[in-house]
């Protein structure tokens, strides 16, 4: 039983992790918080479903395809509003309202577009078998999207440890004068970041929409909270502590409800996250302070 | 009446001041000057009460000034402008200057609440001497304009009158000249100089030795975090502590 | 169409403007002190169910029933101000958020509350003039606080809160005066609200709510009291008025956001932009 309950806990956390891990990147680097976050993974989620039911393609090539989508649209934010402010060099309040408001026009759009029912991705996808072992049965389903995401969270930290871009990226996070003093392509590596953010949220989308079976217009705003929730408690900004913070929360939230009601589980995340920011402001996991938040 | 002993404050592993002792005494022009980085806005900060020293004492008045509000320790009458400009910029000249007598305006809620003749007789006093204080300075004609609009030397003389309208005794100015041209230099000095006879008490940085040798009666040397040399200017210019730690520095401003 | 049936096709809507204008300017109130706080619509909310709940259950008079609904949200405002308050920017904001949560689930799950199915039957009790002099006392409210020395004192924190303080400001305690006269606006707001819409539900006060109360103030502007007026009109009579595009409706609203941080940041009601207008059509007359 209770190894079970950790099995799930890490199968959901992994993926509010790597939701997370997108959202807390554009804050690190770009220094806003995106709160159309919550809406790319949505249109991730609706892109693979067009993708899988009106074109047939298979799962392999419509997962990339519809993080690409998303991506593009990650991208699209950037250049007609986020970059915008920032050559205006607008106070912090001003991207989170333009961002609340692509994301109203995004779950609006979805919702005009594909009717507010809830929908599912076709039943044959996958193999329905699960492996046992011991007392724990994990459905192949279910290993498949922890693999996942676990998988993209290590190229994601590869990338930004090891790479030449990962370290341009650092210094930008650090301060993008400085790294624009010395040669840095900030704005470049801006689109950038907003670009594989959103992927790597239209991905998240994907995976929630395959976990709990369900794909609705909706599915951002409670995802979005989940995600401040992870990034607040890592410690906005830090990619090690976002992923931390999504585990927790999911941990958190399995465990939750074999002890409360679950009534209760959605308010679980906010309270913590109220909780946290009272005691300590950069995070459970982050010890550094951020950059002008 | 300002007393610093023992002061210390360390960021990280930066010791930014180390072990500083110096006093102010009522009345003085008191000068801090020192290369860049010595930790001289340092010594401001911690006396303003705007984060606490790392070791020290720190006494104004004879009171001391440990764990004491940056609010409180205004309204006990310290008054300071900063190196960097830190004015209100969308609002009017006359109303940054208000801002500055916030806790000088003796009415309650209800009175403004109610407009009542208590109310409107201290907003008309604080007017007109909000007024008289940037006549002072010399931008009384721009009284109504945005603080942002103003060029940089005008910024910083409404700096000055702003710190003046909490009735301070003690003025803290940080580089009041710094990126002034000759003419507003001299203005300046003559303001400081008039501030003397009205028995205000003046510690200030700055960087130009002919300003500093001008106004003040003592001077202090600050390097490294620590002071090096103390005294009336004459003697400071002969000291070869001094001389060595400017020379050891790229460009003496 | 005579005036009785019209106000009772209408009344709703219009009562809705006066209210919702209130809720625009009790986040207007905090914004002007710097303070992004979205708890607004947690406090319309416990005011709200405050007050429905002590003239349905209790059968206490409106007017009693409308001053816990403003005293109950300002007192936890004070409470939870205290900590909170210590966070700015994008913290205060998400911490606000989880408060707004908090309070959702809690009304969703209390039973004095009505739980899910929320408190039905609330007596009709709101007038016009209740909400027209509910509206004039906040408007002189605000209007008397910002010609003072603690409007004053709002404006130098929203623009430098460290220099603030070093002019002798005691900026803890105005963000709390600022935060807790929000919170007791909104909930006066809530109160009249609940008493005109004879339902309550918990999915009222939630996420939704709170943007939607920002977008108003910043739709309209903060650069004085009329600009969460207008804008809390306008995004009243809008979904009025967008009825035909069904489903694309709140598309509208996004992109109303989108625009003005965009283009209008200062929003509709900017006296600058007047006033440049103003000079401008005077020289070209003079041209
Ligand atoms: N808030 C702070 N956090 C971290 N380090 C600080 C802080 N304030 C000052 N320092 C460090 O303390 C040292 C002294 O700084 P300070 O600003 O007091 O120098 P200064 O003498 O005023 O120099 P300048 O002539 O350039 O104004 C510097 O090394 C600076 O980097
Ligand atoms: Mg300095």
């Amino acid at each position: 039983m209770f190894a079970q309950q950790i099995v799930n806990a890490i199968s959901l956390g992994s993926v509010y992790a790597l939701f997370a891990l997108g959202f807390t990147l554009v804050f690190g680097i770009l220094g806003v918080i995106n709160l159309s976050h919550g809406g790319i993974f949505m249109v991730g989620a609706y892109a693979a479903l067009l993708l899988l039911t009106r074109f047939e393609i298979p799962f392999w090539a419509a997962l990339p395809l519809a993080m690409l989508a998303a991506g593009l649209l990650g991208l699209a934010i950037d250049l007609l509003i986020l970059k915008q402010l920032r050559k205006r060099g607008a106070p912090h309040l001003m991207p989170m309202i333009a961002t609340i408001g692509a994301a109203i026009l995004m779950t609006s759009l979805s919702q005009g577009l594909f009717g507010s029912e809830t929908r599912r991705f076709p039943l044959d996808l996958f193999d329905q078998e699960s492996f046992s072992w011991g007392p724990v049965t994990i459905p192949v389903l279910q290993a498949g999207i922890t693999a996942l995401s676990v998988l993209l969270m290590l190229l994601m930290v590869w990338v930004l440890k090891r790479t030449r871009i990962g370290q341009a990226l650092r210094a930008v996070a650090e301060s993008p004068k400085a790294a624009s003093l010395l040669g840095i392509p900030v704005e470049r590596l801006f689109h950038l970041t907003s670009f594989v953010a959103a992927a790597l949220g239209g991905a998240a989308g994907i995976l929630i929409g395959l976990s709990f079976d369900a794909i609705s217009p909706f599915m951002g705003q409670p995802m979005l909270h989940k995600g401040i929730a992870a990034i607040i408690l890592g410690g906005l900004g830090d990619v090690r502590g976002a992923v931390l913070g999504g585990l927790f929360l999911g941990a958190a939230e399995v465990f939750a409800v074999t002890v409360l009601s679950s009534e209760y589980r959605d308010a679980l995340s906010f309270g913590l996250l109220f909780l946290v920011l009272l005691w300590r402001p950069q995070g459970l996991f982050g010890a550094s302070a951020t950059r002008s938040a | 009446m300002l007393k610093l002993e023992g002061l210390s404050r360390q960021f990280g592993g930066v010791r930014a001041l180390d072990d500083v002792t110096l006093t102010v005494h009522p009345e003085q022009v008191y000068g801090l000057i020192g290369p860049n980085g010595a930790g001289k806005t340092t010594v401001f900060n911690l006396v303003t009460g705007l984060f606490p020293p790392t070791g020290g004492l720190l006494e104004f008045d004879g009171r001391s000034l440990q764990g004491v509000p940056p609010h409180r320790i205004a309204q006990r009458g310290i008054a300071r402008t900063f190196q960097n400009i830190r004015l209100f910029q969308e609002m009017t000249l006359i109303d940054n200057v208000i801002v500055g007598m916030h806790a000088h305006l003796p009415y309650h809620f209800w009175d403004l609440l109610l407009r009542t003749p208590a109310f409107r007789e201290a907003e008309r006093r604080a007017r007109a001497r909000a007024l008289q204080l940037l006549h002072r300075v010399g931008l009384g004609t721009l009284c109504e304009e945005l603080a942002g609009n103003l060029s940089y030397g005008n910024q910083r003389k409404l700096e000055i009158a702003r710190a003046l309208a909490s009735r301070p005794r003690l003025l803290l100015l940080d580089e009041p000249v710094a990126g002034m041209n000759a003419t507003e230099k001299n203005e300046i000095m003559a303001l400081i100089r008039s501030l003397r006879q009205d028995r205000l008490t003046v510690f200030m940085i700055e960087h130009d030795m002919r300003f500093v040798m001008g106004l003040c009666d003592t001077v202090a040397v600050l390097n490294f975090g620590r002071i090096i040399a103390e005294g009336k200017p004459a003697e400071i210019q002969a000291n070869p502590a001094v001389i060595e730690a400017y020379l050891g520095q790229e460009e003496p401003a | 169409m005579d005036w009785s049936s019209w106000w009772d096709t209408y009344s709703t809507l219009v009562l809705s403007i006066g209210v919702y204008g209130m809720l625009a300017l009790s986040i207007y109130l905090t914004l002007s002190c710097g303070l992004l706080s979205l708890a607004n619509a947690a406090f319309m909310g416990i005011g709200a169910y405050m007050s429905a709940i002590a003239t349905l259950q209790f059968e206490w008079p409106f007017a009693f029933a409308l001053f816990l609904g403003t005293v109950l949200p300002a007192a936890v405002a004070f409470l939870i101000g205290i900590p909170v308050l210590r966070l700015s920017g994008v913290y205060l904001a998400m911490a606000t958020l989880g408060f707004g949560e908090v309070v959702r689930v809690v009304l969703l799950n209390l039973d004095i509350t009505g739980g899910p199915l929320g408190l039905n039957g609330i007596p009709p009790l709101t007038t016009w003039w209740h909400v027209v002099l509910a509206l004039a006392l906040t408007v002189a409210l605000l209007q008397a606080l910002r010609r003072s020395r603690i409007g004053r004192a709002f404006e130098a924190i929203r623009e430098d809160e460290t220099a603030a303080r070093l002019m002798g400001i005691a900026t803890d305690r105005i963000k709390l005066l600022a935060f807790v006269l929000g919170a007791a606006i909104a909930g006066l707001a809530g109160g009249l609200n609940a008493h005109y819409t004879f339902t309550l539900s918990p999915g009222n006060f939630g996420f939704e709510s709170a943007v939607d109360i920002l977008t108003m103030a910043v739709l309209g502007g903060i650069q004085g009291v009329a600009g969460p007026l207008l804008g809390g009109a306008i995004l009243t009579l809008l979904p009025e008025l967008l009825r035909g595009l069904q489903e694309f409706r709140m598309a509208a609203n996004g992109l109303i956001l989108i625009a003005v941080v965009l283009f209008m940041p200062q929003g509709l009601w900017d006296p600058a932009r007047f006033r440049r207008w103003r000079r401008s059509r005077g020289t070209r007359a003079e041209a």
